[in-house]
């Protein structure tokens, strides 16, 4: 960082002292609590003795070692928590998290609504118990409509949603996105209803229930999608990576790799064509107009395909930027993690395992008063059930009797 | 007595334009902030030409404008005219939130870096929206929500198995950038409930998406594997696709997680007990199996009977399939707005429902400087004095 904030003092934890107890099981209520986490929120995860919370279980692991502190998915997504191990399916471990929950101020849960009521885990029951306590309901299909019993994770909620049959060729299957977006967007939401909930509770008083859709989620964020069927009647189709209004929008593979250019004007459209020395076109009128471009775009883009092939992406990506064309290197996670604009913000966290080795994860997603928070590590399977029990009034004698019978 | 709206007397100044910053501000709104979207009539917000439209084509009437900037009310202010700044220093002194996604050097050359905005009002939460970020070597570099897809490492891992990566269907940065900045204010405000003081906020929006890279980095740091193309598949869980079904462009999405899973979808499409490790060296035999068997299924009516055996499955739906869905349509997703220009148009809502707390009225999104005197007048301005500024130019 070049100091451009400094002088400035603010705790990167606005979410300090706000209490989730998390019984997530997907990849969305997974990331939004370690989001709230990040900032501040204390996250405590309830996971079932034994075998634990299921991404435990799935890979890739840390040295393809299938152990339940290593898979990279738990790591990753459960970071920034608390670990206490409760038997949620026996009554006295149901009772144990009816306790926690009293002092909670958000229950964060992914399961269908039957499943969670299944558990015990009522609306009425919850309120009972602690009637300010928010519960957080990340479903794939919400809360209400013939759908809701339906189960799934991130291929579900992206095919639902309409993003899959947004992405890929028009003549093969649709595509779901990479990195669990599905997921990611539904956590980020989640998110806002979240804070909205807790800020409106704190304001005027209890707020029972956020209710968030996966499929609505993705299908908020299609651009403009939903307004063209909305308002047309009309269905955008896939467009084999094309940007469906300007022209050119797509992935151009290079002599190295890739770069993609998103150009919303005339000037960018021309100045793709001088970045490759294609003077000759960048001078032709055809470029003028948007609707002539895109019309002319399938002879127009092999054009600029076949000059692309000739260059190396850092050297198009800083000389296209100086052009003022809107282009950007498609990174893997390799050139990823050597980035110079991130490593200036120190944005990757070196991380220390006791289990899995160092391993690195992503930075936060944004900074608070000219500072990113702080990262904990995902937490070891019931690291902290003593610890947590203990408010509970569970002494030790009373947590060795719970463990003897399998119920923490 | 009725309850108030969330976010009801917080006032957001949306300094933004496009997509990412105005999806902030419309997240805000829906949860009932007073967000004034201020723009300026010499430089339109490029919104405001996008397709498709409400009615025939105008600035007034663009449909992609009218979603990201529903109940926002609508100022316009030439920020070149040096008295549209005292207009904007007053509306910063109002407000409780600042918005903007312009690059790092628009706000100090108005005269209005953080720290003349912290001093202009110390309960003051700035939320600034930076393509790369206020630093770093390429702060001023463009960027678009396209090009932050490729960017952030998720363009790297979408596309066909072994073939090159592809843009996704949606400029997804954008709405990532926009919903992060939400989340972020609203911590912010609940920050401030207890400090008192405003502070500011930076949402890098490359760093907004590459935090969406999941386990990429940390695959590639231990085990030295890049995650790449695999079109639909999962690494872990098999099958995971979207297999053709009967009719035209009609799809299903099939996943198993474990093996009670495919206990139940192996006899279906004729294939024996396997194991997760069986399941994954078999892939594509597994897939081309499925494919097989969906394609003169009904989508709709399969993936009802694979949910009714506990199979996660779905038909593959288009915004326009949405539109008309009946579980769509239950949960009330669509709602209607009257528009001045239009009559009454067609909305998604937000994607949530607080139960017990009344969601915002929805209001159109402004016509272009539709309430530019009305907030003079909120500000304090007399009539004469909203009439020199428009002299001057300073409310274009």
């Amino acid at each position: 960082m070049d100091g451009a904030l400094n002088g400035m003092i603010a705790p990167a934890r606005p979410l300090e002292g706000l209490r989730v107890l998390d019984l997530t099981q997907e990849l969305r209520g997974a990331y939004c609590g370690r989001l709230l986490g990040e900032y501040g929120a204390e996250v405590i995860l309830i996971e079932p003795p034994g075998q634990g919370n299921p991404w435990r279980g799935v890979g890739p692991f840390a040295g393809d070692d299938p152990h339940p502190e290593k898979s990279l998915f738990f790591l990753h997504y459960y970071a920034n928590r608390r670990s206490v191990t409760v038997d949620l399916e026996r009554p006295r471990g149901l009772e144990i998290v009816l306790a926690l929950a009293r002092g909670a101020d958000v229950l964060l849960e992914d399961r269908t609504p039957a499943r969670r009521e299944g558990l015990g885990l009522t609306f009425e029951t919850l309120a009972a118990a602690n009637p300010r306590l928010i519960l957080a309901s990340l479903t794939a299909f919400g809360q209400t409509g013939p759908d809701r019993e339906c189960a799934g994770g991130d291929l579900i909620a992206t095919a639902a949603g309409g993003l899959a049959a947004l992405t890929g060729d028009p003549a093969r299957a649709p595509l779901r996105p990479g990195g669990h977006q599905g997921e990611h967007i539904t956590a980020l939401h989640a998110a806002v209803a979240i804070m909205g909930a807790v800020l409106a509770r704190d304001a005027d008083g209890p707020v029972g229930l956020v209710d968030v859709s996966a499929q609505e989620c993705v299908a908020s964020v299609l651009e403009n999608a939903m307004e063209f069927a909305l308002l047309e009647g009309r269905a955008v189709t896939r467009q084999s990576g094309r940007h469906p209004i300007s022209w050119p929008g797509r992935i151009f593979p290079c002599r190295d790799g890739y770069v993609v250019i998103s150009c919303g004007s005339a000037a960018q459209a021309r100045a793709c064509f001088t970045l490759v020395d294609d003077h000759e076109m960048a001078a032709d009128p055809i470029l003028e107009d948007r609707d002539i471009r895109r019309a002319n775009a399938d002879w127009l883009e092999a054009r600029l395909i076949d000059r692309f092939s000739r260059y190396d992406m850092e050297d198009l990506f800083h000389r296209g930027q100086a052009l003022g064309i809107p282009i950007g290197l498609v990174h893997s996670a390799e050139t990823l993690t050597n980035n110079p604009q991130l490593t200036a913000y120190d944005f990757f966290r070196e991380v220390t395992h006791p289990d899995s080795g160092p391993y690195r994860d992503v930075g936060a997603p944004f900074r608070v008063g000219g500072a990113a928070p702080d990262y904990t590590p995902a937490p070891r399977l019931g690291e902290h059930t003593a610890q947590v029990l203990e408010r509970l009034g569970l002494d030790a004698m009373a947590r060795e009797r719970l463990a003897r019978e399998g119920i923490i | 007595m009725e309850r108030a709206l969330i976010l009801s007397g917080v006032r957001v100044i949306d300094f933004s334009t496009a997509f990412a910053g105005p999806y902030a501000g419309k997240l805000l709104g829906d949860l009932g902030a007073d967000v004034i979207h201020v723009e300026t009539a010499e430089r339109l917000d490029i919104m405001r030409n996008y397709p498709p439209y409400l009615a025939d084509a105008g600035p007034d009437r663009s449909g992609s404008f009218a979603s990201i900037n529903r109940n926002k009310r609508g100022v316009t202010l030439n920020l070149k005219v040096s008295s549209a700044r005292g207009v904007m220093e007053r509306l910063i002194w109002k407000a409780d939130v600042l918005l903007e996604n312009y690059t790092p050097r628009v706000l100090p050359s108005l005269g209005l870096p953080w720290e003349r905005l912290h001093a202009l009002n110390r309960r003051l939460i700035y939320c600034a929206m930076p393509g790369f970020g206020i630093a770093g070597p390429h702060r001023d570099y463009r960027s678009y929500g396209p090009t932050l897809e490729g960017e952030s490492g998720i363009a790297f891992m979408t596309g066909y198995e072994d073939e090159p990566p592809l843009r996704m269907g949606c400029s997804y940065p954008d709405m990532v950038g926009g919903v992060t900045a939400a989340f972020a204010i609203l911590a912010a405000l609940r920050q401030r409930t207890r400090t008192g003081r405003g502070l500011m906020i930076e949402v890098a929006q490359h760093q907004a998406t590459t935090a969406l890279t999941g386990i990429a980095v940390a695959e590639w740091a231990v085990n030295k594997r890049l995650i790449s193309r695999i079109g639909n598949a999962h690494p872990w869980f098999v099958p995971h696709g979207i297999y053709p079904c009967a009719g035209d462009d009609r799809w299903i999405a099939i996943v198993v997680r474990d093996d009670s899973g495919w206990a139940r979808l192996a006899p279906l499409v004729g294939l024996g007990p396997m194991d997760g490790a069986e399941r994954r060296a078999h892939r594509h035999e597994i897939d081309a199996a499925i494919a097989r068997w969906t394609a003169s299924h009904d989508a709709t009516a399969l993936a009802q009977r694979l949910q009714a055996l506990g199979v996660e499955a779905y038909p593959v739906r288009t915004a326009l399939h949405l539109a008309g869905d009946p579980h769509v349509a239950a949960r009330g997703f669509v709602e209607m707005i009257d528009n001045p220009t239009s009559g009454p148009r067609p909305y998604a809502g937000p994607p949530w429902r607080l139960v017990g707390v009344p969601t915002s009225p929805h209001a159109p999104a402004p016509r272009l400087g539709e309430h530019t005197n009305a907030v003079l007048a909120m500000l304090g301005y007399t009539a004469d004095e909203i009439d020199r500024l428009r002299e001057e130019g300073a409310l274009a």
